[in-house]
Formats: C-alpha cells, structure tokens, sequence
C-alpha cells in the first residue's frame, strides 16, 4: 500500500537495461561471426580442400605463419581452414538439436500443462527419469551403442535434452492454461487441440526461445565432447572435438594443432552462454 | 516434515525404477552380439549357446527385464566383458577415485565460486561485477578434455609444477604402503597418517581438480550472485540496513545464508554434472576412476560395465537430489516448519 | 528539543519530484504523523531521514540530533541508523531475516553499535520486557512468533540499541485489528513514559488521530496542509484533507489534550 513503486534499493532501471542491453548484443555479435564463418567458410577458408580429406604430407605441422594463420595439421591441411569449416559441424549440430528436442519437449509440455491430471503426472514423471542422466551420460550410453556419426550426436544429444523443454513448458502452459481468454475458448466448445495450438502454444514460447539460446553452448560442449571421445563425427569430418582428439599427442610440440580448434569451441559456447544470460536478465525484469 | 519426508522418499524411489528400465531400454539397443564379445570372436556355437544362456539372452524381453532388476537388487551388477570380474567389484573399486577428484573440485568450486558471487552482489553492475560475471560465463563454456590437455601441457609437461599423470606415485606402493579403509586414497592416508602418499595424492589431485571446478564454479558463482541480490532487496534487508548494517554485512551476514539454498540445490545437479565431466579429465589425465573404466568399457562395448556405470550415476544423481532437499531443512528453518 | 529537523527536503527521480516538504520537526515525546495516500511521498520523505532513500536526488537539509543526514559520511550515517533513530517496518514478519533467532538479530545489532557480551543479554532482555514480551521470544525464529509479537520485538530492537527516535512506516497496516491497538499502546507508551519522538506515516487516519500530536498532508510529493492533529481533524482547511476525513467511515475524537 504505502511500500510504493519507488526504487528504493535498486538501481535506476534506465542503467540496468543499458548493461543488459551491452551483454546480450556482445554475444549476439560474437555468435553472428561464428555464423557467418560457418556460412562463408568455402570462400573465406585459405585453402577451402583443406575442409575435406585433402592431404598435404610435405608441409604436416607447419607452425602458424603467414601462409597458415593457425599452422597446419599431421597430414598438412591448414588448420584454419578446418576450424572455419568445423563452425558448421558445431552449429549445424547445436541447431538441429535444439530443433528436435525443442519441439518435442514442447510439444509434451503443452500437452501435460493444459491437460494437467493424470496426463501432466505421467509426463513429468518420465521426464524426472530422463533428467536423472546427466546429458554426455545418456549420450555417451547412446552413442556406443549406435554407429560413431554426426547423427549418432544429434540423436543421442536431442534425446537427453528434451526433457527440459517440457518442463518448462509445461510450467508456462500451466499458468497460461487458467487465463481467461483459454476459458473462453473452451466455453466456446473451440476443440481442444486448436485451443493449445492457437492460444496456449504461442503464449507459452518466450522462455522456452531464451532457454533455447542459453542452451546452444552446452549442446556445442557435449558434441565436441562425444567426438572427442571417438563417439561422434569422424574423419575427414572438421569437427572441433575431434581435432583436439586427433592433435592431442602433439600438444607438447605442435601447439596449435590443439589450440585452436578448442578455443574455437569455447568462443562459440561463449557466445551462446552471453546472449542467453543477456536474454534471460531482460526477460526476467 | 514425516509426510513430506514420504512423498519425497516415493518420488526419488519412482525416479530410480524408471532409470533401471530406461538404462535396461538402452543397452538392448546394442547392435553387437554381447555373447560374442564376451566368448570371443574364435567361439564355437556350443560356447556361444553358453554364454547366451548364462547372459539369458534367449528369454523374452520382460524376463530379462525381471531378472536384470532381480540381481541388480540382490547385488548383481553383472560381469564386465573386459576385466571378466563382477561389474560391483569394479565400480566399487574405481568409484572411489573418481568420488576423490569431483569432491576436491567441488570443494575449489565453492571456495572460489561463493566469494566472487558476493563480490559480484556487492559491487553490482560496475567492474567486479561485470568480469566475475564474464569470467564465470567463460568458465562454463570452456571445453574440459581441451583444457585437461591444456593445462597438463603447460605446467605437468613443459613447467614440471605438478605430476603428468595418475592418482599418486606408484613407487610409494613399496615403500610406504597404503591401508585402505574407504578406498579414498587421500583420505585413507590422511587417517593413516601416511604422509608420502598423502602430499604425493595432493599434487597429483591438482590440475584435474582444477579443470573440473570450473564449470560448477561459474554456476556457483553466478548462482551466489542471482541469490543474493534477490534476497538483499527484500524486506529484511531493509530493516539491516536501518539497523545500521553496511552493504558488505547486509550480503554476507544476512543474505548469504538464505541464498545458499538455491546455491545448494544446484550443487547437487552439478555434482553429477562433474562425474561425468570428469570422465574426460580422467581420460587425460590417467586417474583411476569411473571415468577410465568407462571409456576402457566403451572401447571393448562392454555393455554391463556401461550399463553399471550409466546407472551408478544416475543413482547418485537422484540420492544426492534427495539430500540436498532435506539439508535444505537444516539451513532454512521455513523449510523444516512445512 | 528538535531530534528530526528537516528543511526544504526535495526528492528527485529525474525530473520528477517525488516529495518536497519545505518544513518538519519532531521533538522528544511528541508524536508527528505523515498522511497521504500511497504514492504521495510520505514513505520516502521518512527514509530520507535516515539516508535510505536510493536511486533518488536528495536535496535540503535533514538532522537527526546533531548529525546532517545529507552531508555526514556513510560510516557516520550507519552509525546512527538504528542507534539514534529506528525504522518500524511496515510488514515485520518479512522484516525479520527468516533464518535467523530473533536474539541472533538483536545480539548482532547490539554488537554492531558496540554493546556486546552480557551488558548486551541485559539490555536485550530488558528491551524485550518493555514492549511486553517474554525474553524467551529471542530463542524464536520469525515464523514462530506473531505478526503483532514481530512488530514489538522490532521495536524493543530499537529499545535496546537506545534510539530516541522511532520512524514507523505504516507500523499496522499488515496486523489484525486487535494486534494494531496492541501495537500503538505500546508507541504511545514509550513516547509518554520515555520520551521517544516518533515519525508516523500512515494512510489510516483513526489510527493517527489516536496518537498524533502533529499532522502532515502530503499528496503527489508535496505537503498540503499541517498543524496540530486536534485542529487538522477538526477543521481540514485543505479540499484533500477533508477528501481524506470523510473517507474514514467511524472517526474518533481527538483526544483531549494532545
């Protein structure tokens, strides 16, 4: 009543928006020049063969110069050329398992929170199974029993991370489903399935987007995780993890063989993890 | 609390049913013949009927089901296909070990993630804040296998500041043999007042500790952040500031102990976060865990270790959830009068 | 004796000007009551008294006792919060750290102005007695006590750390009728037996014409009318005041002499 809307204790909201602001634009761009590396790869990349299967046995483990900014690997490729072409490994991986588990633990979770009963128990239940593995577990379980490959990644990834999108899904939908206008339409006699599909799905979207792009890093950690261990993509594939797999008996004395496609990985997860946390401090106001 | 105490107990029991059912689905997803790798490539059809009975992979689904819960409760993890010894007796042996390593890891990631997330709190929206914040995100996003490999490279190999790899030297089995009593190596020579192995274990634990703490500790810390800034501009921060309490004491000797609640929760996620995480520090660094005997059992597609291992942890997950909400109980009175 | 002087106080948010009050005194044993609606000024003009006021322009001039608010250093103002003058919170079970023993809270405090060991027990206990609570209450933690039980033990803090002043803000408006006379009986006591000046601010005027001595309008930030609380009641000069009044549905008369 008298505890008014002053900003008492806090900081002017004109300040914090301007930090948030910076944060999430700072991710945004660092993640908008991994995009377009991964895009523009064959024609930025040096040597765009180099991507491929193409060996160079006389200049292996060259060290980074002018002609090979990031040197060159033990068969002679240039090492930034792969990393260039490993951003699409990485990304087309973190975009195809966000998709999938996206939209099946949406879908799931819209279900269970405007169902609610005995539907949303059973939901959530299997969804506190799935949770109780961490993600690379599951993964690591899943890709030793399927083949070794990209979607060996994305398969097993997508099945440990669905769960989280239907929990909050259907936390969303919950409180969304008990609105008014949701009331209506089923008073209405509006069927069931448009009423989630047009009033209770597109109301429930927003936290499920900003999770989406919080989660982007730790997807691109678990790949390059799995194929670092020999369960994902393989060669001549440009795949992060795997070239640090590859180079690391070499680290004491070809350094960058190593180096950088691992700081690769970590820019990129950087960047999702900066543009998430910038997303969730503005939703969260 | 006794009915809570129930329902929370039926919950994590329920969880833990599903897990066996579901870590069972995935191993009957191998494409391999399990009978083949165990009797070996050169069997003959007698042998490989053998060892299909002794697996019971001629039954119907569901019994073997049955059977794989029945022996699991009554002890029965099954038999590694790779060191042919009961799969309890391994995971009971590198358990430990890899319990050693995430709990030193831990232990930095709350030492260093809890006082920078204050600092963070404290000096909100300028300097402090903004590179606790940006390193903490850093910390979360670095790839572990890549920074194992990094940091052994620059201060076990090139520098020689720590050992290359290994729990402890092996050559102080001769000379100052270890008594073991919980199979955790520094701790056990700590009780047995073993000093060479002690500090031998303490240098080795080092570097892969470190690599492992820092993901928990960029959670930790921009979990302490989050809490506390919420719980300093509640109402009860306002009468401590009136009573004459600084910002600094407001954080620390108020808010800090509510908003270690969250912090809590979180360390039981990132508890078995880090196990696994762990798995490729081990890889790197050669220690004697779950983490080693996994990927051994990945390679030879030793599908009762896997399962063992796969299960191992995500029991662990669910009991170290459940603690976690009864010790909520002890450090948040509110919690304890429901 | 002035114990709060304000002059010419202006409070800021950008442009905005969110209380102004060109004059305000509160003196040993007198009650003064700040009324308005929410949003007139009334809680921040208080906090401004104790330099609590954030994210806000401060201009004037503001003593407590001897000490200028606005221009003392922070050390100097932290000093003074809660020793000289004491906030009365407006919902005292969320006031109270939930984690923490009631005597935890009041030993901390006690310590934090220099009173420690077992002359800080006696004046704990002593404080808690005077509001008419049982010593006992400090093993408690806030959600074993009452609303009406929380709201004097956050007085007896302000006993116990002995500040003459008492800056209540809306002290009743999260309490049961019956706890709410409880409450003020024991504000009008400890003005009339100690002397203390209390600082109301309340949009409930049959409980500020119980108590107060003086009365302040405030509306949109600035100050519309003042005087003695029996002439202000009895005769609103100002159209708002009235408003204000005749909102009340049962107002009790003043009573004689204060």
């Amino acid at each position: 009543m008298t505890t008014p809307a002053l900003p008492v204790y806090r900081r002017t909201p004109l300040r914090r928006l301007a930090g948030v602001d910076r944060l999430a634009v700072a991710g945004g761009v660092l993640l908008g020049i991994v995009v377009l590396a991964a895009l523009l790869a064959p024609w930025i990349a040096p040597y765009p063969d180099d991507g491929g299967s193409a060996t160079h046995p006389l200049e292996s483990l060259l060290p980074p110069g002018g002609d090979h900014w990031f040197g060159t690997d033990q068969v002679g490729r240039d090492v930034f050329s792969r990393v260039l072409f490993g951003a699409r490994t990485s990304l087309f991986i973190a975009v195809a398992v966000l998709a999938v588990s996206g939209a099946a633990g949406v879908l799931l979770g819209v279900v269970a929170g405007y169902a609610g009963g005995w539907a949303r128990d059973v939901i959530m239940r299997v969804t506190d199974v799935f949770l109780a593995f961490p993600a690379l577990l599951l993964s690591l379980a899943l890709a030793v029993v399927l083949q070794p490959s990209v979607t060996t990644v994305i398969v097993a990834i997508a099945i440990t991370w669905w769960p989280w999108y239907a929990r909050l899904t259907a936390s969303v939908a919950a409180s969304v489903s008990t609105r008014g206008f949701v009331d209506s339409a089923r008073c209405l006699g509006v069927p069931a399935p448009l009423i989630v599909l047009r009033h209770v799905l597109p109301n429930s979207l927003t936290p499920v987007l900003v999770q989406l792009s919080l989660d982007g890093g730790g997807v691109i950690l678990t790949a390059a995780a799995l194929s670092y261990l020999g369960l994902g993509a393989h060669e001549p594939t440009p795949e992060w993890g795997l070239m640090v797999q590859q180079g690391q008996s070499l680290f004491t004395t070809d350094w960058w063989v190593v180096t950088f496609p691992g700081l690769a990985i970590l820019v990129t997860a950087f960047a999702f993890n900066v543009l998430g946390e910038g997303l969730r401090a503005r939703l969260a106001r | 609390m006794p009915g809570y105490l129930i329902r929370r107990l039926g919950q994590a029991l329920l969880v833990v049913a599903g897990v066996i059912v579901l870590t069972f689905a995935v191993m009957r997803l191998v494409p391999g013949d399990p009978a083949v790798a165990y009797a070996g490539p050169k069997a003959t059809a007698a042998e490989l009927a053998d060892a299909r009975r002794q697996f019971g992979l001629d039954d119907p689904l569901p019994v073997q089901l049955w059977n794989y819960v029945r022996d699991l409760l009554g002890g029965d993890w099954g038999t590694s296909l790779h060191t042919r010894r009961p799969v309890r007796d391994d995971l009971f042996q590198a358990f430990p070990a890899s319990l050693e390593l995430v709990g030193a890891a831990l232990v930095v990631a709350l030492a260093a993630g809890i006082p920078l997330g204050i600092a963070a709190a404290r000096y909100k929206g300028r300097l402090p804040d903004l590179s606790v914040r940006l390193s903490s995100m850093l910390a979360v996003s670095v790839p572990v296998f890549w920074l194992a490999l990094a940091l052994q490279t620059v201060f076990a190999s090139g520098l020689g500041w720590f050992p290359v790899a290994g729990e402890y030297d092996a050559s102080l089995d001769r000379t100052s043999p270890l008594h073991l009593y919980t199979n955790v190596t520094a701790v056990d020579a700590l009780i047995t007042g073993n000093w060479p192995i002690l500090t031998s274990t303490l240098s080795h634990l080092v570097l892969p500790a470190l690599v492992i703490a820092a993901y928990p500790a960029g959670v930790v810390a921009q979990m302490t952040r989050a809490a506390l800034i919420e719980e300093s501009s509640r109402e009860h921060a306002r009468l401590e500031r009136a009573l004459g309490f600084g910002e600094t004491a407001v954080l620390t000797r108020f808010s800090l102990r509510p908003a270690l609640n969250p912090v809590l929760a979180l360390i039981a996620l990132v508890f078995a976060y880090s196990i696994v995480n762990g798995f490729l520090v081990e890889a790197v660094f050669n220690w004697p865990g779950l983490g080693r005997y996994a990927a051994d059992s990945i390679r030879s597609l030793d599908t009762p270790a896997i399962a063992g291992v796969t299960l191992l942890v995500a029991v662990l997950y669910v009991v170290a959830n459940l603690a976690v909400d009864l010790l909520q109980g002890v450090v948040d009175p509110r919690v304890r009068a429901r | 004796m002035n114990l709060i002087s304000v002059r010419d106080l202006v409070v800021r948010i950008g442009d905005r000007v969110i209380a102004s009050v060109p004059e305000l005194d509160v003196a040993a044993g007198e009650c003064v009551a700040i009324v308005g609606e929410s949003g007139s000024g009334k809680t921040t003009t208080l906090l401004s008294t104790l330099g609590l006021v954030h994210g806000a322009d401060v201009a004037g001039r503001i003593r407590v006792g001897e000490v200028d608010v606005l221009t003392a250093s922070p050390a100097r103002l932290r000093e003074i919060r809660g020793s000289r003058a004491a906030l009365v919170v407006q919902s005292p079970q969320a006031a109270l750290n939930p984690t923490m023993r009631l005597g935890t809270l009041m030993r901390r405090a006690l310590a934090r102005h220099g009173v420690k060991g077992a002359r800080a027990r006696e004046r704990a206990e002593e404080a808690v007695r005077a509001v008419l609570l049982d010593p006992e209450i400090l093993r408690r933690h806030p959600h074993q006590v009452s609303g009406g039980q929380a709201q004097r033990f956050v007085i007896a803090l302000a006993l116990a750390l002995g500040a003459q002043v008492l800056l209540a803000d809306e002290p009743t408006s999260a309490l049961d009728v019956t706890v709410q006379a409880e409450v003020v009986a024991v504000l009008r006591r400890l003005r009339d037996e100690r002397g203390l000046a209390v600082l109301l601010v309340s949009h409930d005027l049959a409980l500020v014409s119980t108590i107060a001595d003086r009365v302040v309008v405030m509306r949109d930030g600035a100050v519309v009318e003042s005087g003695p609380a029996a002439d202000v009641f009895a005769r609103p000069r100002d159209p708002y005041t009235r408003e204000l009044i005749a909102a009340v549905p049962r107002l009790p008369e003043p009573e004689e002499g204060s």
